[in-house]
């Protein structure tokens, strides 16, 4: 039996100390409460992120084309700076010393006495450094950060849109991405946003008890920042360049060039022209400098060559004449009367070349870009059919997210009804067969024709990684190729269009014949697309918006391809005359350059 | 009477609203921080939650398990818990490398042995009370039996090291016993080499001594030994009256280090101010009051000393918590019962409430006398 005093005595003493407890608490959270308050605001650890830099982009060959350099900006806590300083002595001395002026931004946080800390001036000079520590107490609550800042090398002036840029976070970022923060650098655009987990790195934190006036007292604790991971792109910088001299060489204002090796579909170059100031654009424009790039007609911003659609023209008779092959519309020997025009009941479709074609095959279709050839094939291979093949070789499909963000418009019965709400007449797969119409792709969709005619039939997932260097692992590692599928044409249809494509330089009527004396054997095909359907033919029409998109695809060597280009000039009027020879140029260029030896 | 399941309500409503104010404590300490750390921050929530549906497994269990089981268990249990004790030094879980061996790696939960210790001591104490008349009690013997194998224990667990457990299992020794028959001189004579060797210890360790400077002079040791102390006087300071606000607070921001285990009380505070932190108080009371006046009306001695015994397992665990996060004790890591974030004290603490439970559902002194 247990004695009840002895109990009285525990519980006594237990509520006792209970007692003792609530006493503390009414101390410490009544009592005491505002005195230990005023110390948390003044004397108190303070929690500072330290931006890691971000990882190198080096080309294939590792060349260097952005990295980050140590700037130190002049930052504040705007809660000490309202308590401690005159605002209008403070503005002064700002000016006096340093001469820095304050933004309205800044302004009011100081008026608002924020807890948050601000940057008030990026991009110290030394002098504005020696003149601010050697007046610190001028300047209470203000201290210097090092803060990382991209540079970009000279190649990458050639390669904007495939760099993209970088910047603070948007509103939208912050609030989709909660670990990062309003003063971290993440990439906007290019494959800095595409490949940024790898870049970024991982914030280092370090905390501070800071005094009253803001001084940095003593580091609690301190994470280390980790530096982000460097990456290789499939990009060739040399090449890149040679396709911008070659394009600002051909007098052109618009348009897109995409190189890549059709045995893996690594892509070498990628240039959207005109291009931008990348450098400017990161360090920040001005309203002047915005509105004039805003303004100009031919879109520096905009990644024409990813992002811009326009109706492929002839190089999509490639597919066509790949898909009436495989269907046995055709045979390779297979001869069609194709005249100056075809007549399908009361509407009649013109060949642009009035002389018309002859009694032809495939091969000389290709040749001499035969419309009314392929008026014939494509109305009997039909819409679905050709949206089959269009679809097998990857047009209309995302085949890596990384790099495109467009899909192709390739128009079917159904996207007319649903769009339209019209029915699809005849006529609108007789404009399919020769790439006009609805149909619409961007420059690097069009190497998705030429990569498989110039590998056997391959379809490859398109790479721009090479390969990244964990700085974790501390090894390099590289992407593999990817192998996604055939393009379900027999390799000796392929071989037919091959020989077409041959015929369009080399043969008597080829549209493409200035490629003939190209350095090495190559094989192409040319397209000029009609930007309005409704101009006719022959009109001559001086506008720049209203000519004729131009438009080359081309791989060589001729028996082993190990680039396959596409070229597309934007209202360049025509491609064989216009397109091709900037392939040629980028061609001798390259054969200058030892990037490639022909023959090996 | 139908008593199949009776239970006494006050006490598991108790149990309950601590539970869900540990749910909500938890989820406010770790969600904010693994945000911007970029992490889940449900991650240690769900965690909770899981431990929380395999604790009311455990609590049902236990308050299933016929009181006559424990009495069985009890010298077992201490067999169990010197074995763990001393496998928990041999194969410590490596926590970030520090050498200190509180842990058991079972996989999905790492499991403190000392928590385990706890238990079989009252379980021990209990069985030993209940099987002897009172007159051997009073014996000198008796206290030293109680001392000693308690005492084998407790020195295991310093040996980890991990003093305030090594401490609190003593003193929760000495508050069963002064609390039955035992002779008051017995235990205050048994209690000095324990003290000595405590004091021994801490003036050695200079851990333990930074711990003790921390708690005399929090302020002017703020940037080093006092940190935890100051930032968790501060905590209570910016929650006033009314608190800041639940989910509102910061001193979860890496101020408070150890904010979901060993300083929720803390975050209550600053978040619920005082309001909030006298209510924990009160309910902790309530367990008290309500958990030894039920234990009393039972007829066995075993039941008594069982229920006595599990009630001051909790209460002074939570008293030594609130302490330390109020800076009256020196900082050494006691986890709030019930609330604070983690498995194995969690689980312990439901099987306690279970035992508890079955308890209040015991046949009374009174009924006995009717029937």
């Amino acid at each position: 039996m247990f004695k009840f005093s002895r109990f009285q005595v525990v519980l006594l003493f237990m509520f006792l100390l209970y007692f003792i407890i609530i006493f503390r608490l009414v101390h410490l959270q009544v009592i005491k409460g505002s005195y230990y308050r005023e110390i948390s605001e003044n004397n108190y650890v303070r929690l500072f992120t330290i931006n890691p830099p971000r990882g190198k982009i080096f080309d294939r060959n590792g060349v260097l084309l952005a990295y980050d350099v140590p700037t130190f900006s002049l930052s504040a806590l705007p809660y000490i700076v309202k308590k401690r300083e005159d605002l209008e002595q403070l503005e002064k001395n700002l000016k006096d010393y340093l001469g820095i002026e304050l933004s309205p931004k800044v302004q009011e946080s100081f008026e608002k006495g924020l807890i948050t800390k601000i940057i008030v001036h990026e991009n110290l000079t030394d002098k504005q450094l020696k003149r601010f520590f050697n007046n610190s107490y001028l300047f209470k609550g203000f201290y210097v950060e090092v803060v990382p800042k991209r540079k970009y090398t000279e190649y990458a002036k050639y390669m904007p849109h495939v760099l993209g840029y970088v910047g603070y976070p948007s509103k939208k970022d912050l609030r989709e991405k909660p670990y990062l923060k309003p003063d971290m650098i993440v990439g906007k655009s290019g494959v800095e946003k595409t490949f940024d987990e790898y870049l970024k790195g991982e914030p280092g934190a370090i905390a501070v008890i800071v005094d009253a006036l803001g001084r940095q007292k003593k580091v609690l604790w301190e994470k280390q920042a980790k530096r982000g991971n460097d990456i290789y792109l499939t990009i060739d910088a040399r090449l890149q360049k040679i396709a911008y001299d070659s394009f600002v060489e051909s007098g052109q204002k618009s348009g897109a060039v995409v190189v890549v090796n059709p045995q893996n579909y690594e892509i070498l170059a990628l240039l959207s022209y005109p291009t931008y100031n990348i450098q400017k654009f990161t360090d920040g424009l001005s309203a002047k400098e915005w509105k004039k790039i805003l303004n100009n007609k031919y879109k520096p911003l905009f990644n024409k060559a990813l992002n811009g659609l326009y109706p492929p023209g002839s190089i999509f008779k490639i597919i066509v004449g790949a898909g009436a092959l495989q269907e046995k519309i055709i045979t390779p020997y297979t001869k069609i009367q194709s005249g100056p025009s075809f007549s399908i009941g009361k509407w009649t479709y013109r060949n642009w070349n009035p002389a018309g074609c002859g009694e032809i095959t495939i091969a000389q279709a290709l040749e001499m870009s035969c419309d009314t050839f392929f008026y014939q094939v494509g109305l009997q291979l039909g819409v679905d059919r050709i949206n089959y093949y269009t679809y097998k070789f990857g047009i209309g499909e995302i085949l890596n997210d990384e790099i495109e963000k467009k899909r192709a418009r390739v128009p079917s019965p159904d996207w007319k009804m649903q769009r339209l709400n019209e029915v699809w007449f005849y006529g609108d797969t007789i404009n399919l067969s020769i790439g006009q119409g609805y149909l619409a792709i961007t420059p690097f969709d069009a190497t998705k024709i030429v990569v498989p005619i110039a590998n056997g039939g391959k379809v490859y997932k398109p790479k721009i990684l090479k390969a990244y260097f964990s700085n974790k692992d501390q090894r390099l590692y590289k992407m593999p190729d990817v192998f996604l599928r055939d393009v379900d044409v027999n390799r000796h249809f392929i071989n037919v269009i091959k020989k077409g494509m041959y015929l369009v330089v080399y043969g008597k009527r080829g549209t493409a014949k200035r490629m003939a004396d190209a350095p090495v054997k190559n094989a192409g095909k040319t397209g000029t697309a009609q930007v309005y359907r409704y101009l006719k033919r022959k009109q001559k029409h001086d506008k720049w918006e209203l000519k004729d998109h131009a438009w080359f695809v081309d791989f060589y060597p001729y028996k082993k391809p190990k680039y396959a280009v596409s070229v597309f000039v934007e209202h360049g009027e025509s491609g064989g005359r216009v397109a091709a020879p900037i392939v040629k140029s980028i061609i001798e260029k390259s054969i200058d350059e030892n990037i490639f030896i022909p023959g090996n | 009477m139908v008593r199949d399941f009776y239970f006494d309500r006050v006490l598991f409503v108790s149990f309950l609203v601590l539970a869900i104010i540990g749910i909500i404590f938890v989820y406010s300490a770790t969600s904010v921080p693994l945000a911007l750390e970029g992490k889940d921050s449900l991650k240690y929530l769900k965690r909770e939650i899981i431990f929380l549906v395999l604790g009311s497994i455990v609590m049902v269990g236990a308050y299933l398990t016929p009181i006559s089981f424990w009495k069985k268990f009890a010298y077992p249990s201490v067999l169990i818990s010197l074995i763990l004790l001393v496998i928990v030094l041999l194969f410590p879980a490596n926590f970030d490398s520090t050498h200190v061996k509180r842990w058991l790696d079972l996989g999905f939960i790492n499991f403190q042995p000392s928590e385990f210790a706890k238990f079989s001591v009252v379980l021990f104490t209990a069985a030993y009370i209940g099987k002897k008349n009172e007159e051997f009690l009073k014996k000198f013997e008796a206290s030293i039996a109680m001392f000693a194998v308690v005492g084998i224990l407790s020195l295991l667990v310093l040996i980890e090291p991990h003093k305030g457990a090594a401490l609190y299992l003593i003193i929760l020794l000495m508050l069963i016993m002064f609390s039955s028959n035992f002779r008051i001189k017995h235990l205050v004579l048994l209690s000095i080499p324990g003290l000595i060797l405590f004091a021994f210890k801490i003036m050695t360790s200079n851990y333990a001594k930074n711990r003790i400077v921390g708690l005399l002079d929090p302020e002017g040791h703020r940037t080093d030994v006092g940190l935890q102390a100051f930032q968790s006087i501060l905590s209570f300071a910016k929650g006033g009256l009314l608190g800041e606000g639940i989910g509102t607070g910061t001193q979860k921001l890496k101020y408070l280090p150890e904010i979901h285990t060993d300083y929720i009380y803390a975050l209550i505070g600053e978040e619920a101010g005082f309001i909030g932190s006298v209510i924990i108080i009160a309910v902790f009371l309530i367990i008290l009051y309500r958990g030894v006046s039920i234990s009393l009306q039972k007829d066995d001695k075993f039941v008594q000393a069982l229920g006595v015994g599990l009630t001051y397992l909790i209460v002074i665990q939570a008293l030594f918590h609130i302490m330390v996060n109020l800076n009256i004790m020196p900082s050494t890591g006691f986890t709030l019962p019930f609330v604070s974030y983690g498995g194995s004290s969690l689980i312990m603490n439901m099987a306690y409430a279970g035992i508890l439970l079955r308890i209040s559902k015991e046949p009374n002194k009174f009924n006995l006398k009717k029937g």
